[in-house]
């Protein structure tokens, strides 16, 4: 399970996120929904480990630090990808996975996320949609217990959107837990467990 | 991902920036041969351009007859100058006025004597405007075996006026004469080591232009860095942060890094020798000689792109940073070749940068090969590799895994 305890993050006076706790737990889906500037994606990066919170803490399955890093898979709303290699190799070149196993899972995920026409493009000469894919699919390329997923659906096309749902399907039967936050989720709704709704920092349901 | 495919995606990185790569890689070569064009009449060396100098020589002492053929006959040997001897002053004057020849070089027929009894000796050099430069390097040439020659011999001299002191026998002062003078025309011959009235002469300072030939290579080789420091800043400071990266993977980046930018480094150097053989007919045995120079400097540089590209936040700090050290280094260098007055401590920081080693080197390879020099400098690169690739790698770990 993640817990998050009392986390707070501040820009200088502005606090982004004021005194919030959850818990996400495994085969559970949590939809993180609220506006533009609500706090959503500074949530994520504390829960994903990538940002420290001021105050609070965060917790995966009991462990902190990098034992509890290593349990989530993180993909940021922004694009974070190798622009001068190809799909295949920003897959590879990012991977906690190692031979064989690599090899196995990034197939599956081209395959999954429909991603087999731009194999051996480089990223920098796709669409901002196939980006978006190939961003999602570098994040699941580990072994981990939960996915985190800042607007995973943004640019995304109705295929797109599918396969997205199709995959996030597989990983919830798996035990997987996910989290994720979205504008318009309605295409993963039915994989929705819980929903959260954020707005100026604290959750208002 | 095993170790080689860690290298190979990041050199693919590194050089998938087409056109960034491209001018790297190429510019040097190009900024070369405008440089070499500009200065062909000099650079040219043995391709039939030569500096042509009148020659009027009127002290008649043998030492100084052997010196002169020494000196004027290795550059003529060189295919450097052709000299024309010439009857009398005004007649030199003529030729250079005519045009005829770029300089006249005159020495008085009491060199040798004024130069035993430590007396300041004048000797007379005259050139058009239209040949400075040409007459700038003839007169440098000359200068300083003059300055090496008129030491040497005196301290020759007074060896054997103490030798004789003490009971030394006239034979044996002869051929210990005999011996010094040889030895001294020996280390003339051996540029690099010229003793001065300034002490040793830097690397190069007593020829400018093969010197400015070597800091512009250095130059150009480090602004090859440039891609390095901006895309390990890109990775260090975005792309990681925003994805949980393993510390066992960072540090794989980080070597990866390593090799690719020396291998960066290494291709312009690569792209460069041809334009060295140009300049100065190297042979290729002799570049080989200092391959491990080369291949040192390659590692130094790309420490330096690795470090400057993590320690600060935003890229283009890191690029500022960059260019100022890579400018004021060069600038030191040359600095330090034409004021040897300069404060200890600053004399030794710049003594120290590997810069200065690396222009040492580069010098060294294309005019002459010193075993010693070489040694202080790869030493000196050595040092350099550590401490830049060690803090290197300490930002890189701390800016990549922030979170």
């Amino acid at each position: 399970m993640i817990e998050a305890k009392e986390l707070v993050k501040k820009y200088g006076s502005f606090v982004a996120v004021n005194h919030l706790s959850l818990s996400l737990n495994t085969s559970e889906t949590v939809v993180l929904l609220g506006p533009n500037g609500s706090g959503k994606s500074t949530l994520l990066g504390m829960l994903s480990l990538t940002s420290k919170p001021d105050e609070g803490t965060v917790t995966v399955d009991g462990l902190s630090g990098k034992n509890a890093k290593k349990k989530i898979a993180y993909a940021p709303q922004e694009i974070v990808l190798f622009e001068e290699l190809t799909t295949m190799e920003n897959l590879l070149s990012w991977s906690s996975l190692k031979g064989k196993a690599a090899k196995e899972r990034a197939e599956y995920l081209i395959s999954e996320l429909d991603m087999e026409n731009f194999r051996k493009k480089r990223v920098d000469r796709l669409s901002g949609g196939q980006r978006r894919r190939v961003n999602l699919a570098v994040a699941l390329m580990g072994d981990y217990d939960y996915i985190l997923m800042d607007e995973p659906l943004a640019g995304i096309d109705e295929h797109g959107g599918k396969c997205i749902k199709h995959l996030l399907e597989t990983e919830k039967e798996k035990g997987r837990g996910i989290l994720f936050s979205e504008h318009n989720p309605t295409i993963l709704l039915p994989l929705m467990d819980r929903k959260l709704t954020i707005d100026g920092g604290c959750f208002i349901s | 991902m095993n170790p080689f495919s860690f290298l190979m995606y990041d050199i693919k990185r590194l050089f998938g920036h087409g056109k960034t790569a491209f001018l790297a890689m190429f510019s040097p070569v190009l900024i070369l041969l405008l440089f070499s064009t500009f200065l062909a009449p000099l650079l040219a060396v043995g391709e039939g351009t030569k500096i042509t100098c009148a020659f009027l020589n009127e002290d008649e002492t043998d030492s100084v007859k052997t010196l002169m053929d020494l000196v004027v006959g290795a550059e003529i040997d060189e295919g450097a100058g052709a000299v024309y001897p010439v009857k009398n002053v005004a007649t030199g004057k003529k030729v250079v006025e005519d045009g005829k020849v770029s300089a006249f070089f005159y020495i008085p027929s009491n060199m040798y004597e004024g130069t035993m009894n430590g007396e300041m000796v004048d000797l007379d050099f005259y050139y058009s405007q239209a040949h400075a430069f040409e007459a700038l390097i003839f007169y440098s040439t000359v200068d300083s075996s003059m300055s090496v020659f008129g030491q040497g011999i005196r301290m020759v001299y007074i060896a054997g006026a103490i030798a004789l002191e003490h009971g030394v026998p006239k034979e044996e002062i002869l051929r210990l004469w005999n011996e010094g003078s040889e030895h001294l025309f020996q280390i003339y011959m051996n540029r690099g080591k010229i003793i001065g009235s300034s002490g040793i002469f830097l690397p190069g300072g007593d020829y400018p232009l093969r010197f400015a030939v070597a800091i512009l290579f250095t130059l150009c080789s480090y602004c090859v860095s440039f891609p390095i420091i901006y895309l390990t800043n890109s990775d260090v400071s975005c792309l990681y942060r925003k994805r949980n990266i393993p510390t066992g993977k960072l540090v794989g980046y980080y070597f990866a890094r390593l090799l690719s930018g020396a291998i960066l480094v290494l291709c312009t150097f690569a792209i460069m020798y041809p334009v060295a053989r140009v300049i100065r007919n190297i042979r290729f045995q002799f570049a080989l000689s200092v391959l491990p120079a080369i291949i040192l400097t390659a590692f130094v540089f790309s420490a330096l792109g690795i470090f400057f590209g993590s320690v600060f936040k935003k890229g283009q700090s890191s690029l500022w940073a960059g260019l100022y050290f890579g400018f004021l280094s060069v600038m030191s260098v040359l600095l330090l070749s034409i004021s040897p007055g300069l404060p200890k401590f600053l004399s030794f920081l710049i003594r120290i940068s590997p810069f200065r080693a690396c222009v040492s080197i580069f010098s060294n390879a294309m005019f002459q090969n010193m075993t010693d020099r070489y040694a202080f400098d790869m030493l000196l690169l050595f040092v350099a590799f550590l401490i830049f690739a060690t803090l290197g790698f300490v930002f890189y770990m701390r800016r990549g895994s922030r979170g």
